[in-house]
């Protein structure tokens, strides 16, 4: 029998085949008579279509057919969008598949060819003639939203989506309060590039009428409901395939018009139909991150307290709503704004804005790296205010302890949590007062290093449904998990959860392997298919171990308690007194005499003596709906130093406490922090999309935009706390967002200490070096341009 | 991100090559791909075809002479990295090599396609320029032998006719003994945001014998700072010469300016970057 896997560094199950080219993505699926799909996009920012000719490309060769915008209007649904915040006064703005009349930003797609090869296809799009009359664009939310602005959607006057406002009156403790520290964050725009692009293979079998979709989504049986509904399908003859998909961080969460336009064509032409985009398709169409304005005000007292929080955001939302858009700037932002402090009062209003970009979505962390970033940057700047270190405000208004369970200001309850402890964690691995003396040493050779904290808590496992429905959220936030044993003890478990790259084909065996008493290659964790899972709501908002893995433990036990009721009747023992211990049932304190899990499952299926009412087989299912989300936390420091002269930013040391519950794989949790910290690190210092005046996306591939690369950071060092969510089975809450939502604060926070000396405050994100140079020229009267 | 329709020629020798390129029209000469592929697959380059000389073995040779050292256009970055010779000869030809781009790219990237591409921003350009290369032609007319400081002419654009083929890159012998490739890299694209090559000798006095500095990068060309090393020559070396030096070489320069990083921020780099290389170099 095997040890005991929680807990331990398991390899990860799914690596061998990923990392040696066997895995199956969409783009490896080929089927018989397949056919390509390839879009024409607008490249124009905003326009009129006067008129689209596709004759000559219809002539070309290998090409089956072509679709216009105005082919498709009324033959399938607009692409929808699933969160609909209360009180928000959202415009739900139609967004067809292909554009017929306007197009709305750079990508927005204007036809579609289905041709023998993509070769073909591509060359075709080429062929086709678009009259656009040029409308004035517009590309920052502060601008969208002036007098003059162009108009870009009929039903949103003012370019204005929705508008939400959250919280208690905070008027009072800011007209009473010693001290106002007021700033204004620009969180930049992203672009997410997982290594896989987006994908949608399309089969159709008309004498059935069923439909099967591989496609790269977080959450296939969202996509189902979603696909469903715009083509016409009903859901029993549509099937949604994800089985490996290559990162999405959000961006493979939304319902695309591509995927569906290949479904639509498959159906229409009754052959198979292949879409993938290419890079340069992915800057310009999968959905963006973050892009807002953030007007934040603090008041406190000089002593260090602080008394009141309010914050008005402008968030771009693009051209279009996103699936997901309009609940990532309002509710998994505007109700975590305090962050980890004992804040009594605090306000959020957001103004979600139409822009001539990019449909703007979830990116990894989704709201909650934004209202980090706030929160944490404005902490500095009430400390630098009062005279006082930023550690020891920020000891000052943590949540304590025993405040726990925490209702913040916007009726969030957090769950558990030490903050202290993971910041004086953090402390130690740092040497704090050493590092301030060396830095001070430091300045006196025109030397200068900062250090930077971020004490942050989030929210995530998504989440209890019937908060998913007050916040109007359109589905529910349950998950599903089956665990079936067969005949010969082995297990498949399926899961609603939906992973692409966090490795819960690994960490979920490891629940079960334990539960069991099973070894690990004994278990297979099937996810990704709606055809071989019956319900669930996919993976995103770290939610997969909280939700999927408490629906999992529950199924796990059911399993067993059924287990034990048949091996009590096969020990010949009274039910109920039957111990399990690593796959061995045995009558209690009477361990010489066992069955094994192997046998009580032959039996169960064999069926030949199985106890009254007891039905035969092994297997059960749960749908585990939490009850409230999950608040991972800790304590996050980056060491840096800034280069005077070229205005470089270096990574010197970054220490991360983290507190996710209890780790399953440490392995694959450091792995996920890891990642976060690299992504938001990316965010502080090196990406930012930039469009031009007229809606152009300047940084539209590598050579221009930064991702974070390998040799820009230090070993990273890693520690936890561990205190368990006291509401789901597991006790776990969640990592895949915690690194980057806590990082970026962290890292500016430093290079804003760094350059202390320079008298400089704050800085715009990215801090490239030109920007850093500038500023640090500017401060001692320089000359810029 | 799939090109147009081409033709595609893999040539054996150098003479079919340039036949091929006679023989058809707009056909671009394809050596290690890392430019010219991406530009097709972006559909900015369209050629109707492609002479493939990446196998052609004469391309290929590297040979040193007693006053010179000859690189066959063809020789790939990890070619050049590989030959122990050439680093002990010019350090900083190894130098430089080894901050271009990522293994994979200095597998198939030749040194030859480099100085044809005529990117601005190449890593080598600006030891090209600092070791005053010549770059020697084949074409109908027979051959050419075309000084580096006649090379650049404009953003992606060489000296080299259409219808010929680089053959050789000839670096002269001895170089200056200090040398030194410094590179400030863009954080996406890993280009030089300023790359400065430096040769220099000086005497046991510190005064300078000879010093050749180069910028890459920064510029809207790559460039010589004929002004520093000016300032620099038969001078004894001290901060306040360098730094005088440095303030006069940035104006042998014209400057990119883009979005993210403008042409002042360009110009301030490659002072930074021409001091410390001096630096460096000195300090060998």
């Amino acid at each position: 029998m095997s040890g005991k896997v929680m807990g331990t560094r398991v390899v990860r199950k799914e690596d061998a085949r990923l990392t040696t080219g066997r895995g199956r993505y969409t783009e490896d699926v080929q089927l018989p008579g397949m056919l390509y799909a390839a879009m024409l996009r607008s490249p124009h920012a905003h326009a009129v279509i006067e008129h689209v000719d596709v004759s000559e490309a219809e002539r070309m060769p290998g090409v089956v057919k072509v679709y216009t915008g105005r082919d498709l209007k009324g033959r399938m649904g607009p692409i929808p969008t699933a969160w609909i915040p209360p009180n928000s006064d959202l415009k739900m703005v139609e967004h067809p598949a292909l554009a017929h009349q306007h197009v709305r930003y750079v990508g927005d797609g204007v036809a579609m060819v289905v041709a023998s090869s993509r070769s073909e296809a591509e060359d075709a799009l080429e062929a086709i003639r678009v009259d656009y009359r040029p409308l004035p664009a517009v590309h920052s939310p502060l601008a969208a939203l002036e007098k003059d602005a162009p108009q870009i959607h009929e039903d949103a006057p003012d370019n204005v989506a929705l508008h939400w406002t959250v919280g208690t009156p905070v008027e009072e403790a800011f007209r009473k309060a010693e001290v106002v520290v007021k700033r204004r964050f620009r969180q930049q725009r992203l672009i997410p590039n997982p290594m896989e692009p987006r994908s949608a293979v399309a089969q159709y079998n008309a004498s059935t009428g069923e439909m099967t979709l591989w496609a790269t989504t977080q959450n296939p049986h969202i996509h189902r409901v979603l696909v469903s509904g715009i083509l016409g399908i009903p859901e029993h003859k549509l099937r949604i395939v994800a089985t490996d998909v290559g990162g999405g961080f959000g961006a493979k969460i939304a319902c695309y018009a591509d995927e569906i336009l290949a479904a639509y064509a498959a159906r229409d032409l009754e052959r198979p139909v292949k879409w993938t985009e290419s890079r340069s398709e992915h800057f310009l169409t999968t959905t963006h991150g973050r892009d807002h304005v953030d007007e934040v005000e603090l008041a406190g007292t000089r002593d260090g307290r602080v008394t009141a929080l309010r914050v008005k955001s402008y968030a771009n939302l693009g051209a279009y709503l996103s699936t997901a858009a309009p609940g990532v700037p309002t509710i998994l932002f505007g109700l975590i704004v305090n962050g980890a402090y004992d804040i009594p009062y605090a306000s959020t209003e957001v103004i979600g804005v139409f822009t001539n970009t990019t449909p703007v979505d979830a990116y990894r962390g989704a709201g909650r790296p934004e209202a980090t970033y706030l929160i944490e940057r404005i902490m500095d700047a009430y400390a630098q205010e009062i005279h006082m270190d930023p550690v020891q405000v920020r000891q000052k208004n943590l949540i304590k302890k025993d405040q726990f369970p925490y209702t913040n200001p916007f009726g969030l309850t957090y769950d558990s949590g030490d903050y202290h402890q993971a910041l004086d964690r953090a402390l130690a691995k740092l040497d704090y007062p050493a590092l301030r003396r060396e830095q001070e040493a430091l300045r006196r050779q025109n030397k200068y290093i900062g250090i930077g904290f971020s004490t942050y808590v989030e929210m995530c496992g998504l989440g209890p449904s019937e908060v998913a429905g007050a916040v109007g959220f359109q589905g529910g936030l349950w998950e599903s998990a089956l665990v079936r044993v067969h005949p010969g003890g082995k297990v498949t478990v399926f899961t609603g959860a939906s992973p692409h790259g966090q490795g819960e084909e690994t960490t979920f065996a490891q629940i079960v392997a334990d539960r069991l008493g099973l070894p690990m290659e004994d278990i297979e964790v099937v996810h990704g298919d709606t055809d071989r899972i019956a319900m669930g709501w996919g993976t995103y908002g770290s939610r997969t171990t909280a939700v999927g893995g408490g629906a999992l433990a529950r199924a796990t036990d059911r399993v067993i308690a059924k287990a034990k009721t048949i091996a009590a009747h096969m020990l010949e023992v009274p039910e109920g007194a039957v111990e399990v211990e690593q796959g061995r049932f045995h009558p209690e304190g009477q361990t010489d005499r066992s069955v094994t899990i192997q046998e009580v499952t032959l039996q169960a299926y064999l069926a030949w003596n199985l106890p009254p009412e007891v039905e035969p087989g092994l297997e059960a299912s749960a749908f585990y709906d939490p009850t409230n989300f999950t608040y991972p936390f800790g304590a996050h420091v980056a060491v840096v130093s800034v280069d005077p002269e070229t205005g470089e930013v270096r990574l010197l040391r970054y220490i991360a406490v983290d507190d996710c519950g209890p780790v399953i794989n440490p392995m694959i949790v450091e792995g996920q922090i890891h990642g976060g910290i690299a992504q938001g690190v990316g965010q502080a210092l090196y990406e930012g999309a930039i469009y031009d005046e007229d809606g152009q996306l300047v940084t539209g591939s590598f050579l221009d935009y930064a991702m974070p690369k390998a040799r820009f950071f230090p070993r990273l060092e890693l520690d936890h706390t561990v205190t368990p969510s006291p509401h789901n089975p597991l006790g776990v809450k969640g990592v895949g967002e915690t690194g980057t939502i806590a990082s970026t604060p962290a890292v500016v926070n430093a290079v804003i200490d760094a350059l202390a000396p320079f008298g400089i405050t704050d800085l715009e994100m990215p801090l490239t070096p030109p920007r850093v140079w500038e500023a640090i020229t500017q401060s001692k009267g320089g000359r810029v341009s | 991100m799939i090109p147009r329709p081409f033709r595609y020629h893999r040539a054996e020798t150098l003479d079919e090559a340039l036949k091929a390129l006679q023989d058809h029209p707009d056909t671009k000469v394809l050596s290690g791909g890392h430019s010219l592929l991406p530009m097709m697959k972006l559909r900015v380059a369209s050629p109707a075809g492609l002479v493939d000389i990446g196998r052609i073995v004469e391309l290929q040779s590297v040979s040193a002479q007693s006053d010179s050292i000859a690189i066959g256009a063809a020789t790939t970055y990890a070619r050049v990295l590989e030959d122990s010779r050439l680093s002990e000869l010019m350090p900083i030809l190894h130098q430089a090599v080894s901050v271009i781009a990522d293994p994979q790219v200095r597998y198939r990237g030749t040194v030859g396609g480099s100085a044809v591409h005529a990117d601005p921003a190449s890593d080598l350009s600006a030891v090209f320029l600092a070791c005053g290369v010549s770059f020697v032609v084949k074409g109908p007319r027979g051959e050419r032998i075309i000084p580096v400081d006649e090379w650049y002419l404009a953003p992606l654009v060489s000296a080299l006719a259409p219808d010929e083929i680089l053959e050789r890159i000839v670096f002269p012998r001895p170089l200056p003994g200090r040398q030194t490739y410094l590179k400030f890299p863009h954080p996406a694209s890993g280009y030089p945001l300023a790359g400065v090559a430096v040769l220099l000798d000086v005497d046991d006095t510190m005064r300078v014998r000879e010093v050749r500095i180069a910028v890459s990068g920064a510029g809207v060309l790559p460039f010589r700072a004929l002004s520093a090393e000016a300032c620099l020559k038969g001078e004894k070396v001290s901060s306040e010469r360098i730094q005088e030096a440095v303030s006069r070489g940035l104006d042998d320069g014209e400057y990119t300016d883009d979005v993210q990083y403008s042409a002042a921020y360009r110009r301030h780099l490659a002072g930074v970057m021409i001091e410390r290389a001096l630096i460096r170099a000195l300090d060998e």
